[in-house]
């Protein structure tokens, strides 16, 4: 599986933001590897920088505008050098996103059908590109094609909400997001996702606002969509277990860098990086005894540590750590960590 | 259905209104400090003479009485007769309000369109030329009176260029159409009457456009501050990263419509400053409405058209209140009845 060519292909990403009180690097460097059919974690406390990689990826940065560098290939192009018409092609149709909260990612005064209808729609109109797809497309009703059109995506969209094992489907369509449930809402916003048929879906914790039996219905239902439509998914959370569940690679993030990447076995059997001992600790050993947490704070990204951004909390910290900055270094099989310091000493 | 439910629970409140608004113009009469026989029979008359028309009009009863003869004349239709034209209040105002009404509907429309093109331009190029540009129209447009904003237009657009007649609702040269709904543009479409038609439009214009500058400025302005609070929500950004849509229908579809439902319900506040503009501007540009009437009774101190205004003046505010709050729950489908 993975000596095929890499779907996507994040190299020394970059995101910067000009704030009042200074510039902010959000994402520092970003190395990221996705083949296709993989399930890929990316993890991270809040503020580490999952949401900004992902959607740089997407060039969706809303305010601030971001300034991003580095280079992002999908297949054998570069995003980041794509017009903006270009890119909204790439968008929905070969890399879509299914947001974190789905309480309001959906849009409120229309119908969930009208809503997956013209993420349909507009697929339609991009693949069948015997000309470039056009915004007037879609809200063509007048024209013979145009009404044919509108009337097979309102039937796939039935189609689709069943597919995302939504209860009765074909009423569903008519009903505004506030009159669903939550986990009803998340398959909706997994429908539209799915609905440009992509082949890179970036999930950007989509079951944290969910209750956990819930969650792990959402989580089998990505897990099905995969296997059947055979997709690669960037999975982006700060719970470990979904991941451990989940995942086939795992890269934790943190304050803006990636720290430690491996297989999901290596990197729970094996961890390499202190953070990330920190977090599989913090995860697994809170419902034994008493709540474990990481000391120190988030880091303050307008004036990050010296060095190793992580020594300030790092319990195997030694001197050179707050003045040298250590390297993402082979360490195993497939295996990278940034911690330079292996029984006390800098190597 | 649940429309319907709310237009008929909204027209019943009607009625509430209406009688606190006779009780308030009543009660407005009584504690005036004015003479109003004395006023009607004029200052040569005998005190005989005012003591008839006193008792005739029944101002020697008793107030309460006075009240309920007040409400059973408002209920035959009855406003009195105005001194100035000495016609019967509700012949006046037959033939005042269309004149009127034409005038805000096309002002309201004039400034609520370019109001909302503004807004939402000014929101996608935030701090671009066109933002600052439709900031400081905006801020003149509510900070300039109207009188003032209305002789300038006399004076360039009028005089200056004579691009438009300066006064009047249609010219001396064309009949006015035959009256279906007293509102000149749509009587004279009815009728074919296209002379008429082009006439009563190039007079329509000015007035039109300087009533609308305070509604253009509060729309540009609410319609923005809607238009970037929705566009930092999650669902816009969710229709272009998960359903792909193209950013002209995530902006001009998925988000105009929720920025819509603040702009609207802020319409019918809108609307006040709109007649309150109508006085200034039907009076600068001889516009024969209601705004005028209202003027040239108050200098005559001539009560009963201004109550007779005051009271169909009162019953529109609540009419345009109902129509926005409709429009608002049709584009809001979370607002329950």
């Amino acid at each position: 599986m993975v000596t095929d060519s890499p779907l996507l292909a994040v190299r020394n990403l970059q995101v910067r933001f000009e704030t009042l009180r200074g510039e902010l690097q959000a994402v520092n460097g970003v190395d990221l590897t996705i083949y296709p059919g993989q399930i890929v974690g990316l993890i991270g406390e809040s503020g580490s920088g999952k949401s900004v990689t992902a959607k740089s990826i997407l060039n969706v940065l809303s305010t601030p505008p971001g300034i991003t560098a580095g280079e992002i290939w999908y297949r054998e192009r570069n995003l980041l050098d794509l017009s903006p018409r270009e890119m909204s092609k790439i968008r929905g149709q070969s890399i879509a996103m299914v947001s974190q909260d789905p309480m309001s990612s959906l849009n409120p005064v229309f119908t969930v059908g009208e809503q997956l209808r013209d993420a349909l729609l507009w697929s339609e109109i991009v693949q069948d590109s015997t000309s470039e797809p056009s915004s007037w497309n879609l809200i063509d009703r007048f024209t013979r094609a145009g009404r044919r059109r509108f009337r097979r995506a309102s039937a796939q969209a039935v189609e689709d909400l069943r597919q995302v094992e939504l209860p009765a489907p074909h009423q569903q369509v008519k009903n505004y997001p506030h009159q669903l449930s939550g986990g009803m809402r998340q398959r909706v916003l997994t429908a539209l996702a799915w609905a440009g048929q992509p082949d890179l879906i970036i999930a950007d914790e989509p079951t944290t606002a969910l209750d956990v039996t819930i969650q792990a219905q959402i989580l089998m239902l990505l897990q099905d969509l995969v296997k059947t439509r055979g997709a690669s998914i960037l999975y982006i959370s700060h719970d470990l277990g979904v991941v451990a569940q989940l995942c086939d690679r795992v890269a934790v993030m943190y304050a803006g860098e990636i720290v430690e990447e491996a297989d999901v076995r290596e990197i729970f059997e094996n961890p390499r990086h202190p953070y990330t001992e920190a977090l599989i600790r913090a995860t697994t050993m809170a419902s034994e005894d008493d709540l474990v947490e990481i000391p120190g704070e988030v880091p303050n990204m307008l004036a990050l540590p010296s060095g190793c951004h992580f020594w300030p909390r790092c319990p195997m910290m030694i001197e050179r750590c707050a003045s040298d900055t250590p390297l993402l270094a082979v360490v195993g099989p497939n295996h990278k960590s940034k911690c330079a310091v292996i029984h006390g000493e800098w190597v | 259905m649940r429309i319907l439910r709310f237009l008929i629970k909204r027209l019943l409140y009607l009625i509430p209104i209406m009688i606190g608004l006779i009780t308030i113009t009543f009660v407005l009469m009584n504690v005036i400090p004015s003479n109003p026989v004395r006023l009607a029979i004029g200052p040569q008359a005998s005190m005989e003479t005012e003591e008839r028309v006193r008792r005739q009009f029944g101002l020697d009863r008793p107030v309460w009485e006075q009240y309920i003869l007040y409400y059973e004349r408002m209920l035959r239709g009855d406003l009195g007769r105005s001194l100035v034209t000495r016609r019967p209040v509700v012949d006046d105002l037959q033939r005042r309000i269309p004149a009127s009404v034409e005038l805000a509907i096309v002002g309201m429309f004039i400034g609520v369109a370019l109001g909302l093109a503004l807004g939402v331009l000014s929101a996608v190029h935030r701090d671009k030329l066109i933002d600052h540009a439709s900031r400081v129209a905006a801020i003149s447009g509510v900070s300039i009176p109207a009188f003032f904003l209305s002789l300038l237009a006399q004076l360039i657009l009028g005089s200056a260029l004579a691009l438009f007649p300066i006064t009047g609702r249609i010219s001396f040269e064309v009949d006015p159409p035959s009256a279906v709904t007293g509102l000149y543009l749509l009587d004279s479409l009815l009728t074919g009457n296209l002379a008429a038609l082009r006439s009563a439009a190039h007079h329509l214009i000015l007035p039109a456009f300087t009533l609308s500058i305070p509604i253009l400025a509060l729309t540009a302005r609410l319609t923005r501050s809607g238009m970037l609070d929705v566009l930092s929500q999650d669902y816009v950004m969710n229709a272009r990263a998960a359903a792909g849509l193209p950013e002209r229908i995530a902006i001009y579809k998925y988000a105009l419509k929720n920025a819509l439902i603040a702009t609207v319900s802020q319409i019918g506040l809108g609307f006040g400053a709109l007649l309150n503009g109508s006085v200034l501007v039907e009076t600068v540009f001889d516009w024969p409405g209601l705004g005028l009437y209202t003027v040239t009774a108050a200098i005559n101190q001539d009560i009963q058209p201004i109550v007779g205004t005051t009271i169909v003046t009162g019953f529109m505010f609540v009419i345009i209140n109902i129509l926005t709050d409709l429009t608002y729950r049709i584009l809001d489908p979370r607002i329950e009845v």
